[in-house]
């Protein structure tokens, strides 16, 4: 299955977008598709396209934005119409935020918050220790790849496969094995939650890597810059957007995995580490929705806050000092 | 002033053959390319785009292996082999590091301690002429204050061989001819130490200005069509007499067929069903035609000047004439473009004609 996608869709796709690639010098090696090759010769495919880029014109000439000019009394007017809009959000927000505490302080009192404050920077501790270390291990990797095209290509299904496995099935093995060897589910059963999302920094960085234009890096090789320099003057900088956003979706993905994988059961083991999923997915199991939304709630600040105070700075500062133009 | 230079060889390119792709798809980009690079020499490699000379430059800066063939380095006296360093067309500079971090990269990759590394780029990019820029970045900069940086990042190594690929063709005419001045200045002085300059350009008034010696090359494949010796002292004149006959001459070179082709008597070459006509607008044809027809060239021109009148490179001007020439709407003698009676009555007419005369060939 995942070999007809790749062959029929992900390289076909891959091979069109090359034309996208901004670079004024050609690289050597392009990506190469033999069903992309096939497509753009047939004359069939125009035809059965045909309906869709009609639509698209049809809603193209009904577009009202498109032909109306805007004046500046209908600025002026947008402005209030945002105005108004932004006051309605923050009101519903409050709203629903009061609707959360409301429910929640029926059963609970505010030790009970705070020790789910205390449970969430465990979580949080966990997925940060396990970016950085998916981060180690596959950003040399993802840049390796993403400068030879012909790996990238050749290692295409095999990565599409191993991102789509899915990670529950390895739970009981690993289960099995901290229970024989005795381990601290506390520290073993985090991996667990990064077996899915590792993938995503893989992904990105390889796109990084390849997205490095070919005459930064002749440049490079010119010069002679090799080992710890190559890496914190080009490869890094170079790849820095596109790993953030790796990372970024690596971490809300793991903070999601969270939930199963703190506490694990196979048949009557039960492992339990304590964090925020393993508290969530107890309120769960208990019916106890007061304690439910309180995790929730919770962790959903802290992701919100992640993105706010780590990941937006970074891309910012990415866009300020790793672009050219 | 009658010093006897020295002209030791530098670099020795032995019948180099180059393909581009692989398998029963792959093209010849190079075919038996011999040539040599001595000290205190400007060499120019000029062609027309896609005649591999950008490949032959990296073939000799090291970035690509020639599929045959050999680029050899001599050593100098003391057995020291050379060095190279390129300066890019686009000028490849880094965009998250400071014009001072991009001058010391290649230094810091040569282990040289930190304050010499720090000295020595200063010194360079004094030299360079944008001493006070060091900590702007290159979003910072104008496009010929980016290329000095790249210049001043490839002198600072002290090559001994300085590779240019089209160094100048990125920037905008008066900005191109400050820096070329800048360059000449630069090296006249010796103020730079390098031994010699390889400069790989498509702009032949800019090789007759800058090069003592010119590699004409031919494309499809790339092979070295002429060797022409530039005798003029600097600072060479473009309005000099003995320049533009030089320009002329090389235009000549450059239009001439293969001598593979045979040329009958009373045909124009390269006629024939199976020959393919270079992908020019037939807009641009027309607009050709009335150019060479009206004053003040009258029906016949010369390539040069045409090229200056109509602010046209060598690339675009030449599939232009070819076009004409296939289709049997001038002739092109030596460096001069004639046209035919074809041409001078579609130009004369109006415009009803005019498309009809069109429509008629193509």
């Amino acid at each position: 299955m995942i070999l007809l996608y790749d062959q029929f869709v992900f390289r076909p796709v891959v091979a069109w977008a090359d034309r996208f690639r901004f670079e004024q010098t050609a690289s050597t090696e392009r990506p190469r598709s033999w069903a992309y090759d096939l497509f753009r010769r047939t004359r069939l495919l125009p035809i059965m396209f045909a309906p869709l880029t009609g639509v698209g014109r049809l809603l193209l000439a009904l577009d009202p934005g498109a032909r109306q000019f805007r004046t500046t009394t209908k600025r002026s007017r947008s402005r209030l119409g945002d105005l108004a809009w932004n006051i309605f959000i923050g009101i519903a927000l409050l709203f629903a935020v009061w609707v959360i505490v409301h429910y929640v302080m029926c059963t609970l009192r505010w030790e009970d918050a705070a020790t789910v404050l205390g449970l969430a920077c465990l979580t949080m501790l966990r997925v940060l220790a396990l970016i950085a270390v998916a981060s180690l291990v596959w950003v040399p990797i993802g840049v390796w790849i993403g400068l030879r095209p012909i790996w990238a290509e050749r290692l295409q299904p095999v990565a599409q496969f191993l991102a789509a496995f899915p990670a529950n099935v390895l739970f009981p093995f690993v289960v099995i094995a901290i229970v024989h060897w005795r381990l601290d589910p506390d520290i073993w059963l985090s991996p667990l939650m990064i077996l899915g999302t590792q993938w995503y920094v893989l992904f990105n960085v390889i796109a990084g890597a390849s997205a490095i234009s070919t005459d930064l890096r002749e440049a490079a090789g010119m010069f002679g810059v090799r080992g710890w320099q190559w890496w914190r003057q080009i490869a890094l900088p170079g790849i820095f957007p596109y790993y953030v956003t790796g990372a970024l979706t690596a971490s809300g993905g793991s903070w999601n995995a969270s939930i199963v994988a703190e506490a694990v059961s196979w048949g009557s083991e039960k492992l339990h580490a304590s964090g925020l999923g393993s508290f969530i997915a107890d309120a769960t199991v208990a019916g106890d929705y007061p304690r439910v939304a309180l995790g929730i709630a919770m962790m959903s600040i802290f992701v919100i806050a992640f993105n706010r105070l780590l990941w937006r700075p970074l891309y910012t500062f990415a866009e300020r000092r790793l672009r050219l133009a | 002033m009658a010093t006897i230079i020295e002209t030791r060889p530098i670099v020795q390119v032995s019948d180099v053959r180059h393909f581009y792709g692989k398998g029963h798809g792959q093209m010849l980009v190079l075919d038996d390319v011999d040539l040599t690079l001595n000290e205190n020499e400007i060499v120019g490699l000029l062609g027309r785009s896609g005649s591999g000379k950008s490949t032959l430059m990296r073939s000799i800066a090291g970035l690509i292996r020639p599929s045959e063939g050999e680029v050899r380095f001599v050593p100098d006296e003391t057995g020291r082999a050379p060095s190279v360093s390129m300066v890019f067309q686009t000028f490849a500079l880094f965009p998250w590091l400071t014009v001072l971090q991009n001058v010391e990269l290649g230094l810091e990759a040569q282990k040289v301690p930190a304050d010499t590394r720090r000295a020595r780029a200063l010194a360079a990019i004094d030299l360079i002429g944008l001493d006070g820029f060091e900590n702007a970045y290159p979003k910072e900069l104008s496009g010929g204050m980016r290329q000095r940086v790249g210049l001043a990042r490839a002198i600072v190594v002290d090559p001994s061989l300085l590779l240019m690929d089209e160094p100048f063709s990125a920037l905008d005419v008066l900005t191109a001819e400050t820096l070329r001045t800048d360059l000449l200045d630069l090296w006249s002085e010796g103020r730079m130490q390098i031994k010699s300059i390889l400069l790989v350009t498509h702009n032949i008034e800019e090789a007759v200005l800058m090069c003592d010696r010119i590699l004409v090359f031919s494309s499809n494949p790339g092979r070295v069509a002429a060797e022409i010796k530039v005798d003029l002292p600097q600072p060479r004149d473009r309005l000099d007499p003995a320049f533009r006959a030089l320009v002329d001459s090389i235009y000549a070179r450059m239009t001439e067929r293969a001598p593979s082709v045979p040329a009958h008597e009373g045909l124009f070459p390269g006629t024939g069903i199976a020959m393919v006509l270079p992908v020019v607008s037939t807009n641009a044809l027309a607009g050709l035609i009335e150019e060479v027809h009206g004053a003040p060239f009258e029906g016949r021109a010369s390539m040069a000047d045409l090229a200056d009148q109509l602010q046209l490179e060598v690339d675009e001007l030449f599939p232009m004439a070819e076009a004409l020439q296939l289709m049997r709407f001038a002739e092109l003698t030596g460096s001069d473009i004639a046209l035919a009676p074809a041409a001078r009555r579609y130009a004369e007419a109006d415009d009803g004609r005019s498309r009809s005369v069109d429509c008629r060939l193509l």
